[in-house]
């Protein structure tokens, strides 16, 4: 039977070369689709590792010129931090409060890279005072949180999330181990860094990002060289407080450092307009794509209605050799449904080449497949959608008149 | 016989009415979505008020400083346009100001954000902002660091409630600023003017920014016509090469392109000398074609559709005297006809699409209007589309065999 | 007037040829009413399109007026078509989105004429075929043999001097059959327009001046 339609479907060959090329680009726009919505549905579902309930950020500008600092410049600066720090303290709406170069949701990010037996090893950067781990609560699973008792300490601790302990230490305990670092620039001399903690997950850039290998080194508020780096605080407030408070706070700032720039924002709201600057480009390019499945779905019909109008005496004679209604519908389907597998294979041959040629990065082998076979079985729905109807009014015309039909 | 083309045409639209519709359907719907973005892409180029004279404005946005092995991209700062980009060779005038500042005043203790952007007095003769209320600071203003400002029509709303406004003081980042002026809001999108409130770039609360040679500063030039526009690129480069860098062990070349928004939008590599702004052209239109190839597939099935359920009808008017090329024009017409009623719902759906992004606040301000420039190029558009998708069925009926078609065999 | 020379029309698909016609030589002259007959599937319909010049031959050639026109391009057999000749089909072959008077003006549309005078000839035709009340109808709305005299009005309408039937009454009752004939010999007598006719039909083919009879694509004389 398949060999049949395989015959029907060679011999009508012109017109329905156009209709799989029609089904092939329809593929291609579900493929996207699911894709994209896969990419960032299989994010959202693993684990965010911080919590921001309660937590406000601010953003400090403490006007420094972007180049060279001097010495004196510094010494105020640190100062000037050391107070503010002080007098957030003092507010009864402030729980904790930590100093970090970068926040949750927030637009910076801190790359770098270090050689581990040969290959290279990408991570975010982060660096933050004592307090970050309990504002956001992370959530340790090995060894400590650096603090106070790493002052005197001749080396720099640092935390690391599970994802980088591995991808540098592989399976063996990463505590206490000095963390591989990037040559030094010639003549400067750096400090040892040592893992003290490992931290089970943190996506700076929140739900819908990719996990990533992450690090976090100690900073003090107090030293200048980690001093550029704070440029934001993140700050735990006593539950329930309200926005009326932001105006004090910021009032508070001011009086501190006259000459700094302050901007508070609870992380939910940086939340909400991450997720909405992430989904509206989305949004619109998932209701383009709908309307141009809709168009496809809407022309493959009138398509099929023609095609099958057009051979109404076939199916007439068909029918009067013996088939039964369901046999000509299936026909009617099943030429649809070849063609959609012709379809189908090709537009799975070029989108494999994608991983392949590594042209998208972070989407799992997994997640790509998954949406291949989604994105088949999409289109399958929607051939059998567009057949249904035409293939209903093929079979409603009594044989004896089909055969007569012009 | 163009009368009569065009009265089958319509008949025949109109008996084949599911055909027409899904047709109409799927060229309106292709061309809102063109439409649509040619409509953004114009808000953001367009020399629309104020930047009135940007056909011959260049501005520098960007710039870098590096080595063999360093390299720091960033704004420009304000050294680097004080001290190489005055007084260019053909150069009008020139105006420096910083890209807008996100900052907060709490009016009876509600959050208010303003974008502030700090700028010198020129850039109020460079572009000419719509102004209600009062008038722009001047140059005197600048030089004697008055705290002075700007706003918008909504900022006035949000900050002051209400006019009048000028004359009033409004306290934003822990400065008081006296209000000289209100002008129209400005889109978001409008790279160079864009503000919700403008001040003296000398109230800035630190003036450390005047050592900078990269921060956070832009700068516009007005040049007296076009021509001279590649003379002052080629001067800006060569003091360039010639200024004294800070950190000279790491940093050896210092550029800062000279160049018009799209250009800048363009540019993917700072250091070259060019911003390939072709490429940009040629990356959209390529966009544009690979966005109608489904539209184009789909629509030529249709055609070829609406031709094969005529067959006999084609092979009645062959038999009494049609030639191929009459029949084709028959076609044509017909698929006019279709893309002509596609185009105006298209243009009509637009309208309203365009209505409701501006009402929806996706993009601040945005204002998107129709203008000629874009229904030329939705005309355009509509007319490449009708004719692509009607080149193949119109060859596939020229050809088919009358006697066939008679029979209405054909395939 | 019209002349067919050493004609042989074969039909070839990928695997198999088909004769449709061998070595048919036939002259019809000016005023004749010339009926063909044979068998289904001798080849009855290839003659006559090849005559309608909506076919050309394999082989032989096709003179009208001494002038040899089987090599014609496309342009110049769609005017031959539309000044000289006028066909009428045994399924009639109306357009149903048109009305009874757009369908007979089809010829003259591929005339330069003002539309006036297409309308004024369409319902001078319908009239000679005594469909003159029906001029705003749809072919659905009418009888089988009303839809054959609007087909006939339609190939009579630009005056052509040649007629050619491909079994005009092959889907008619024998009532309307003898009604169709009487307006084609009437055609024939009084416009002096040549009339070629494929039938089943002897009674038919008896009231016609020359019968030429086919059997597997030759003539049987």
């Amino acid at each position: 039977m398949i060999r049949h339609y395989l015959k029907l479907i060679w011999n009508r060959k012109r017109s329905n070369l156009l209709i799989t090329v029609e089904i092939f680009f329809s593929f291609l726009v579900v493929f996207a689709v699911v894709a994209t919505a896969a990419y960032f549905a299989n994010n959202y579902r693993r684990p965010l590792g911080f919590r921001i309930d309660d937590v406000w950020v601010v953003n400090v500008d403490a006007k420094l010129p972007e180049s060279m600092v001097s010495e004196d410049d510094a010494v105020a600066v640190v100062e000037t931090r050391r107070q503010l720090h002080l007098a957030l303290r003092e507010l009864a709406e402030v729980r904790e409060l930590a100093g970090a170069y970068t926040v949750p949701y927030g637009n910076s990010r801190w790359m770098s890279s270090t050689k581990v037996d040969g290959r290279s090893v990408d991570y975010t950067m982060n660096g933050v005072t004592d307090g970050f781990a309990s504002v956001l609560g992370l959530s340790l699973v090995r060894g400590r949180w650096f603090g106070r008792d790493d002052d005197a300490a001749s080396w720099d601790p640092v935390a690391i999330n599970e994802q980088l302990a591995a991808a540098i230490f592989g399976a063996a305990d990463p505590i206490g181990r000095t963390f591989p670092q990037e040559e030094p620039e010639a003549g400067g001399k750096q400090r040892e860094w040592r893992v003290v903690g490992v931290f089970r997950e943190y996506r700076q850039d929140g739900e819908l990002a990719l996990p990533e290998n992450y690090m976090m080194i100690r900073a003090r508020p107090d030293s200048f060289e980690s001093g550029p780096a704070l440029g934001r605080l993140a700050i735990k407030v006593r539950p329930g407080t309200t926005a009326a408070f932001e105006e004090r706070l910021v009032r508070h700032m001011q009086a501190v450092a006259k000459n700094w720039s302050f901007e508070v924002k609870p992380a939910v709201e940086m939340r909400a307009e991450r997720l909405r600057n992430t989904l509206t480009p989305l949004i619109a390019g998932g209701i383009v794509a709908g309307f141009l499945l809709l168009m496809v779905a809407l022309g493959l019909t009138g398509v099929v209605w023609q095609s099958v109008t057009q051979r109404t005496r076939e199916f007439g004679l068909r029918r009067a050799k013996g088939a039964a209604i369901p046999d000509i519908r299936a026909q009617i389907l099943g030429e649809l449904l070849v063609m959609a597998t012709i379809a189908v294979l090709l537009g799975t041959a070029i989108v494999v080449q994608f991983p392949l040629l590594k042209l998208v990065a972070g989407v799992t082998a997994g997640v790509y497949a998954a949406s291949l076979v989604i994105s088949a079985l999409g289109i399958y729905l929607l051939i059998l959608t567009c057949a249904w109807y035409p293939s209903r009014m093929a079979t409603s015309i009594p044989p004896a008149e089909a055969l007569h039909y012009e | 016989m163009l009368r009569n083309y065009l009265k089958i045409a319509i008949k025949v639209l109109l008996r084949r009415k599911f055909f027409t519709v899904v047709s109409l359907f799927g060229i309106s719907f292709t061309l809102v979505v063109l439409m649509v973005a040619t409509a953004v892409l114009d808000h953001v180029i367009a020399p629309l008020p104020p930047e009135v004279h940007q056909d011959r404005t260049v501005s520098i946005t960007r710039a870098s400083m590096y080595g063999e092995h360093s390299q720091w991209t960033g704004g420009a700062g304000y050294r680097l346009l004080d001290r190489y980009a005055r007084d260019l060779p053909g150069a009008e005038r020139m105006s420096v100001f910083t890209s807008p500042d996100q900052v907060y005043s709490y009016p009876n203790g509600n959050k208010v954000g303003v974008a502030l952007k700090r700028t010198d007095g020129e850039f109020w003769q460079i572009l000419r902002f719509d102004f209600i209320e009062g008038a722009p600071y001047t140059a005197d203003d600048v030089e004697s660091a008055r705290p002075v400002a700007v706003i918008t029509r909504t900022t006035r709303e949000r900050l002051l409630v209400g006019a009048p406004a000028v004359g009033r003081t409004v306290e934003v980042d822990g400065q008081r600023f006296h209000v000289v002026g209100v002008v129209e809001d400005i889109p978001r999108l409008r790279m160079i003017p864009f503000g919700e409130m403008w001040a003296p770039f000398t109230t800035l609360k630190s003036d450390s920014y005047k050592t900078e040679l990269l921060g956070g500063f832009s700068a516009i030039v007005l040049a007296r016509d076009r021509a001279a526009i590649p003379g002052m690129q080629e001067e800006l480069r060569s003091r360039l090469a010639r200024a004294e860098l800070p950190d000279p062990k790491h940093y050896t070349t210092l550029v800062a392109p000279l160049e018009s928004t799209f250009e800048s939008l363009a540019r993917t590599d700072i250091k070259s000398e060019s911003s390939h702004a072709e490429r940009l052209w040629l990356l959209m239109i390529g966009g544009a074609l690979l966005f109608m190839l489904l539209p184009t597939v789909n629509l030529i099935n249709l055609n070829v559709s609406r031709i094969m359920e005529r067959a006999s009808e084609i092979g009645v008017r062959k038999a009494f005297g049609a030639s191929s090329r009459t029949l084709v024009g028959q076609f044509v017409v017909e698929n006019l006809v279709l893309t002509t009623v596609g185009a105006v719902i298209g243009f009509l759906a637009s309208l309203v699409v365009l209505r409701a992004i501006s009402a929806s606040g996706v993009i601040p301000y945005a204002e998107f209007h129709v203008n000629y420039r874009i229904l030329l190029y939705g005309i355009a558009l509509t007319l490449f589309f009708g004719s692509f998708s009607g080149v193949y069925p119109a060859w596939r009926m020229s050809r088919l065999n009358p006697v066939q078609a008679l029979k209405g065999a054909a395939r | 007037m019209i002349r067919l020379e050493g004609i042989e029309k074969v039909y070839r698909t990928e695997r198999i040829e088909t004769v449709a016609l061998a070595d048919i030589n036939l002259e019809v002259r000016e005023g004749e009413f010339v009926s063909v007959m044979g068998p289904s599937g001798c080849g009855k319909s290839t003659l006559l399109n090849l005559i309608g010049l909506l076919d050309t031959p394999t082989s032989g050639s096709v003179h009208l007026d001494g002038t040899r026109i089987d090599s014609y391009q496309d342009k110049a057999l769609a005017r031959m078509r539309n000044r000289q000749i006028g066909f009428v089909f045994q399924t009639f072959h109306l357009i149903a989105d048109l009305s009874v008077v757009d369908n007979v003006e089809i010829p003259l549309l591929y005339r330069r004429m003002a539309a006036s005078e297409r309308r004024r000839r369409a319902i001078e035709a319908l009239d000679r075929v005594g469909l003159a009340s029906r001029v705003h109808h749809f072919p659905t709305q009418l009888s089988g043999g009303q839809q054959q005299r609007v087909a006939i009005a339609r190939a009579i309408v630009g005056n052509p001097r040649i007629l050619l039937a491909d079994e005009p009454t092959g889907n008619l009752d024998s009532q309307m059959g003898h009604e169709i004939m009487a307006i084609l010999k009437e055609l024939n007598s009084e416009l002096q327009t040549t009339v070629v006719m494929v039938t089943h039909d002897a009674r038919l083919a008896e009231q016609t001046t020359r019968i030429l009879r086919l059997i597997d694509g030759r003539q049987v004389n």
